[in-house]
């Protein structure tokens, strides 16, 4: 994909409602690899009493992340949908720090592509998150703008 | 939840959660027991081709029913169970319309719960999601 393709997807993914809502913002995003962060707020917390975030904080920051590596795994730049994704909580999530996270397309063919993403708080080999989601693809990206 | 949370009901618990106020997530009851349910809500989406709900929050309804239907099911809890992992299957598109998950304890092991998870929209035979996760719970 084109550098202008990456940006658009990029800013596509960014502005849809939800990830607007929460505030997602991508560091970086290239050909199957990728870098999200996200600032806290009062709002993603699960346990008031210990401030933690609720665990589908990390896991919706994780599933946007794997979804959009998936997609600029393809040359082309492919639409896909989530087949599954599975997440093993490794640490809690503290309510007042920002979480960030990588991800990598490990293998893709024509159909389906995997990925495994990371996310942590104070430094990269401290996880608070592990994430493997697999993906089916379908049509381009850019046909889903014109589509629109 | 009789000891570890005093009076306070599951609907008491879940309204004093951030989260489960920001995407939606309410807890009900019918007459087949616990129901957690996912609002409608414009700013949940995240595809808006087909104006459905993000993968995320789906995957938030999972988490938060699975946790909720165990402390339901709980025989007396010692500890708020802490999720270890989730494992998330998508069947279908979760439209922009309510969701709703129920949850079934498998197995409560003496540190260990494994709980399963279907949520649907109009069809309970019709899954949008389906999940398992496993709890620590002592």
């Amino acid at each position: 994909m084109s550098l202008s393709a990456f940006k658009f997807m990029r800013h596509t993914v960014e502005n849809l409602p939800h990830c607007k809502k929460l505030g997602l913002k991508f560091t970086q995003l290239d050909e199957g690899v990728g870098a999200m962060q996200l600032d806290p707020r009062p709002e993603f917390v699960g346990n008031i009493a210990q401030n933690f975030m609720h665990s589908a904080i990390v896991t919706t920051l994780l599933d946007t992340l794997c979804g959009t590596v998936a997609s600029s795994a393809y040359s082309e730049g492919r639409t896909v949908a989530t087949l599954d994704l599975r997440l093993d909580h490794l640490d809690r999530l503290h309510g007042d720090r920002t979480l960030y996270a990588k991800a990598e397309c490990f293998h893709h063919n024509d159909d389906v592509a995997y990925v495994r993403g990371w996310a942590w708080q104070d430094s990269e080999d401290k996880m608070v998150a592990k994430a493997t989601g697999t993906f089916m693809a379908s049509g381009t990206f850019k046909l889903q703008k014109e589509d629109m | 939840m009789k000891t570890l949370f005093g009076t306070s009901s599951l609907q008491d618990i879940n309204a004093m959660i951030p989260y489960a106020q920001l995407v939606g997530l309410d807890i009900s009851s019918d007459e087949q027991g616990l129901l957690t349910i996912l609002r409608a809500h414009d700013d949940n989406i995240g595809n808006e081709i087909i104006g459905a709900v993000h993968g995320g929050v789906v995957a938030g309804l999972m988490e938060h029913a699975a946790s909720f239907h165990l402390l339901d099911e709980l025989v007396n809890p010692v500890r708020i169970p802490r999720i270890i992992n989730v494992s998330i299957d998508y069947l279908r598109p979760a439209l922009n319309k309510n969701t709703f998950a129920r949850g079934q304890v498998v197995k409560q092991g003496k540190r260990v719960a494994n709980v399963r998870v279907t949520a649907w929209q109009d069809d309970e035979s019709r899954p949008v999601a389906a999940a398992h996760a496993h709890f620590l719970i002592a």
